[in-house]
């Protein structure tokens, strides 16, 4: 029986996304980008003699989400092991096992390594490769393909580097005018569809720092019209946060403002899960002790009723809330009033 | 060539160093790898030679441009500008459409559907609610019997996903024949 020919070699690089995963493929004369999610498959096809160059750089994106899910593994065995030495042992079993998963989540982010950004170019194109996410990855895929390119496309002399960089700026400027101004490296001049909207910052942070002083008020006693507020500012500001986030895609920015308005919204994360964490653990005690609460109501009701002053832990947790929304709220407000854009 | 998180174009230093350098600007490692097709680009687009000598041929849809090459499919001579260079095979535009159309050939494909994907998510994932089943296994069924012959991935793959596939349906449809026989009587 004739033995079908293999038209694909699998290459270093997966990437997870939207139920589906992006893998490289090296060809025969071309490289495959493939997207499947187990019922259909989309190709993107870059022949290795028209790619101009590869640009790769390290990302912040695994070192963030290393941070994200240490805090999370800190606050929820901080918690488990506060709440063991009150003898409540399954509400500290429950976050035991949640605190596990988080380590388990650092555990598989350390062996992946640091994160990376791949782009290819072509003539016409400037295509991100999102199989390749990890620096690991794309340190192997290139050992692999700078030598199959340079057999497809021969050599290049060290001196005419420079005229390539020349022809490759031209070309950059003729995809993607926008990125590549023609005088030197200088911003270019925005139009009015690309100015910065700032309304989304503006109610995120003014939002957080509202939200710091409603917690603050909170301390000696919440009260349901206390607590009702607080999280109204606290979803103002998720919301806005997720609005800011898709303006930073099709606008210019400071990156301070970039980095303080992911510090935002990942701070209205944890917030969030710190709150559920809260309710939870406060019905964990309660059917810990035979006295399960009738609904969620009930664990809304304790919740804000509760003296955060009578409790370490809770105190903590608010006083760390408000200093967080302090310090990203009010740098946030300045640096917007202060920007140009 | 930018940087891609501060997006400032590179200097010639970090260009093919085969490691990560800091970009200058905002100090994010960057490797970045230049090829000779970037010195190519400047040549610019081919136009087709003009037909020099009387006796020489012509390209078959550009009448005095001289022909290079025959189109590997229909025979038709090309000129340089009509000749397509795939997989180092020499088509002409016809025929690639034509190709593209018909999906003769692999390596113009953008999409495929997985009926062997479909076939076993038909035939698995309705397990967590069983009463789907009752209509999801001929379905799956009829995927795996149906498309068994159709092209699968474009990556090497077996045809081991329509196989499970079926058996998993078959094995519901008996369930459920004895189920409702076991109703009835």
């Amino acid at each position: 029986m004739k033995k079908k020919q293999k038209l694909y070699t699998k290459l270093p690089g997966v990437t997870h996304k939207n139920f589906g995963k992006h893998t490289l493929w090296q060809g025969k004369d071309h490289l495959l980008l493939m997207y499947s999610n187990g019922m259909s498959e989309d190709y993107k096809r870059f022949y290795y003699k028209d790619i101009l160059g590869i640009v790769i750089t390290k990302t912040r994106k695994a070192a963030v989400t290393f941070s994200i899910i240490l805090g999370l593994f800190l606050l929820t065995s901080f918690f488990s092991w506060k709440i063991w030495s009150h003898d409540q042992e399954p509400a500290s079993a429950f976050l035991g096992i949640i605190a596990f998963v988080f380590l388990a989540f650092l555990l598989s982010l350390i062996i992946k390594g640091p994160s990376c950004e791949c782009r290819i170019i072509t003539a016409v194109q400037n295509e991100k490769l999102p199989a390749v996410s990890l620096i690991r990855h794309a340190r192997k895929l290139m050992t692999i393909l700078k030598p199959i390119i340079l057999e497809a496309q021969g050599a290049m002399a060290p001196d005419d580097v420079a005229n390539a960089m020349d022809t490759l700026v031209e070309t950059q400027r003729a995809i993607e005018p926008d990125r590549h101004p023609k005088s030197g490296g200088s911003a270019p001049e925005l139009t009015d569809n690309a100015k910065p909207r700032k309304l989304f910052h503006f109610a995120m942070f003014s939002s957080l720092v509202l939200y710091g002083i409603m917690v603050g008020l909170s301390l000696p006693q919440r009260t349901m019209l206390l607590v009702s507020v607080t999280y109204i500012f606290l979803f103002i500001a998720g919301l806005s946060s997720a609005g800011a986030l898709t303006v930073h895609a099709k606008s210019r920015f400071a990156p301070s403002l970039k980095k303080i308005a992911w510090a935002g919204l990942i701070f209205v994360m944890i917030a969030f899960v710190q709150s559920y964490g809260e309710i939870m653990v406060f019905f964990f005690i309660k059917t810990a002790q035979g006295k399960p609460p009738l609904s969620q109501m009930d664990m809304f009701q304790h919740y804000y009723s509760l003296r955060p002053l009578d409790f370490s832990v809770v105190k903590v947790a608010d006083c760390l809330k408000i200093f967080v929304a302090a310090v990203i709220g009010i740098p946030g407000l300045f640096l917007l009033t202060g920007s140009r854009n | 060539m930018n940087c891609l998180r501060c997006h400032t174009p590179l200097p010639l230093l970090v260009i093919n160093t085969d490691t990560f350098e800091p970009c200058p600007t905002c100090g994010a490692k960057v490797r970045a790898d230049l090829f000779p097709a970037a010195l190519a680009v400047q040549k610019g687009p081919e136009t087709g030679a003009p037909v020099i000598e009387d006796g020489s041929s012509e390209c078959f849809y550009h009448p005095g441009k001289k022909a290079v090459a025959p189109c590997g499919s229909c025979g038709r001579f090309l000129c340089s500008l009509c000749d397509v260079d795939l997989s180092g095979e020499h088509i002409c535009f016809s025929c690639l459409e034509s190709g593209k159309k018909k999906k003769k050939r692999v390596d113009l494909e953008n999409h495929r559907t997985l009926y062997d994907g479909i076939a076993l998510n038909l035939a698995i994932l309705p397990l967590l609610f069983f009463w789907v089943t009752l209509i999801t296994a001929p379905l799956a069924l009829y995927v795996a019997i149906r498309y068994y012959k159709a092209p699968t991935s474009i990556i090497p793959r077996t045809r081991f996903r329509f196989i499970v596939a079926g058996f998993f349906s078959v094995c519901q449809i008996v369930a459920w024949g004895f189920g409702l026989y076991a109703l009835a009587t």
